[in-house]
């Protein structure tokens, strides 16, 4: 397995973000999870990279724990979460340099790197521009392009098409399929079952902190079939919900 | 750590605050020290303020204007690299881009390092130009430099690298309260309570005090009261407080 969380558990203040959930993903996989806002994506994802601490539960990153990881490990991962990766004074080109190289790759291949992935992303025309005055679908595709650049391993991706166009996405869903057809894992997370949720290999709903169900890749109805597995878990644990 | 250095480097040479400290830091100490004692000496102060400006006009002239830029140059670099500090920390949570530093081969510890060296290498660069430059001023402006002028001048240098060097922790304010606004809070606390501690005679123990004296801010006999002592304790505490700032940098998260 490329990520493995088991178990995972995190209180904020008597709020559980986090309440036993297990997800994993494979070699060559897109794993989409979906879920309401405060389902407890982000939060998992962010224990994923060190962001946020786990109060039970572990987080394995390519079977090493995800405490024990070190740079090796560490190169092999592209993530972003919340915000993309973005420095405004910088330029978009130094950026996706900058995160190549802070990926371990030398400076050479950093910009040949940041050259061919502004260009498959469609940022050429602000690449020698700084990043604040990006729109924020353009934010987005740069926070794409320093998670990518670097060729991980394994893909953690926080909500990617939540400010992009829809050529953004088209974009976005081109890249993830490539990616895990060279047998790179995807994490994705989403709170609509979106483009990219569709290209997804797994479906998993989360809800409450924890896996409520799951969707069937391609099935009819996708977005009724989410309502009905959040609104069945609801109805059976009415304690949970009102919590 | 030389991608740390090279972002470090790189976002800090483009930040508008970085650009302001160092024309404040480099360009505040040659313009009025020079310009001070020219005008105690032209006649042109007057009332009350000629009574301000009196102890300027003696001694010779190159003199006054070196041991003046000692006490400007003390006051500016410590503000500076304080507000450099506060940014290079604080704006990691302003601008959202902590979260990118996680997970990465290029570890925290080593991000934050990164940023001491670049403050403290902008620190030392800073004061030298400053005081090159006021040099300049001094013998364009009042003649060549004596050597109790050079003195002097060579005091203002030690003096204000170290305070420069007292502005690093406030990185670690900034790492904190996770921006830059809690670090200028903190300048501001640090200034008044200095102010109010050198007010009651305890300036020599205090680190933001005491570089300041002995470049002569508090006269001749408040310099000799500081020594090897008060200035190493100075040093020391800006060493520390530059190793709390990249520790707390490299353990903390965003829950």
């Amino acid at each position: 397995m490329m990520l493995e969380i088991e178990g995972a558990v995190r209180d904020y203040g008597g709020i559980r973000a986090l309440d036993g959930l297990s997800v994993d993903v494979g070699e060559g996989e897109i794993h989409a999870i979906v879920g309401l806002n405060g389902a407890g994506k982000t939060t998992a994802m962010k224990a994923v990279v060190g962001q946020a601490r786990l109060d039970a539960g572990t987080v394995r990153l390519f079977g090493v724990p995800a405490q024990d990881a070190d740079a090796r490990v560490h190169a092999r991962l592209g993530v972003t979460i919340d915000r993309p990766f973005g420095y405004p004074e910088l330029t978009v080109r130094a950026n996706v340099v900058m995160a190549a190289r802070l990926h371990g790759m030398d400076p050479d291949a950093a910009h040949d790197a940041a050259d061919a992935w502004i260009s498959r992303l469609l940022l050429d025309r602000w690449a020698g521009r700084p990043a604040r005055g990006l729109s924020l679908g353009n934010r987005q595709r740069l926070g794409l392009a320093c998670a990518v650049a670097h060729d991980p391993d394994l893909l953690v991706l926080d909500e990617p098409t939540g400010a992009l166009d829809p050529a953004g996405v088209l974009l976005l869903r081109d890249v993830l399929l490539g990616v895990a057809g060279r047998g790179a894992g995807v994490l994705v997370s989403s709170h609509h079952l979106d483009e990219v949720s569709r290209v997804a290999d797994r479906i998993t709903v989360v809800h409450a902190g924890r896996v409520v169900g799951a969707l069937t890749p391609g099935e009819r109805d996708l977005e009724r079939r989410f309502f009905d597995v959040v609104r069945d878990w609801d109805r059976s644990h009415p304690v949970a919900e009102a919590r | 750590m030389r991608t740390a250095l090279a972002l470090a480097l790189a976002t800090f040479t483009r930040s508008l605050t970085a650009r302001v400290c160092t024309a404040l830091a480099v360009l505040a100490t040659p313009v009025f020290a020079t310009a001070m004692v020219w005008l105690s000496r032209s006649g042109l102060v007057t009332g009350p303020s000629a009574v301000k400006f009196e102890p300027l006009a003696d001694g010779p002239a190159a003199v006054a204007a070196a041991t003046l830029s000692g006490q400007i140059l003390t006051v500016v670099m410590v503000l500076a690299t304080g507000f450099a500090a506060a940014w290079l920390f604080g704006r990691e949570w302003a601008d959202g881009t902590f979260g990118g530093l996680f997970a990465l081969p290029v570890n925290r510890s080593t991000v934050a390092t990164a940023k001491m060296v670049v403050l403290a290498t902008w620190v030392l660069a800073c004061t030298l130009l400053a005081v090159a430059l006021t040099a300049l001023g001094i013998a364009l402006a009042h003649g060549p430099l004596t050597g109790d002028a050079l003195m002097a001048l060579l005091r203002a240098a030690v003096a204000a690298a170290l305070m420069g060097a007292l502005g690093l922790p406030f990185g670690w304010v900034a790492v904190r309260f996770r921006g830059y606004l809690g670090a200028v809070g903190g300048i501001i606390a640090v200034t008044a309570v200095s102010q109010i501690l050198a007010g009651v005679g305890l300036g020599r123990w205090v680190p933001y005090v005491a570089p300041a004296l002995w470049a002569g801010s508090g006269g001749a006999d408040a310099a000799r009261t500081v020594g090897a002592l008060q200035l190493g304790w100075g040093l020391v505490f800006a060493g520390l407080g530059a190793a709390a700032a990249v520790r707390a940098f490299a353990r903390a998260r965003l829950d």
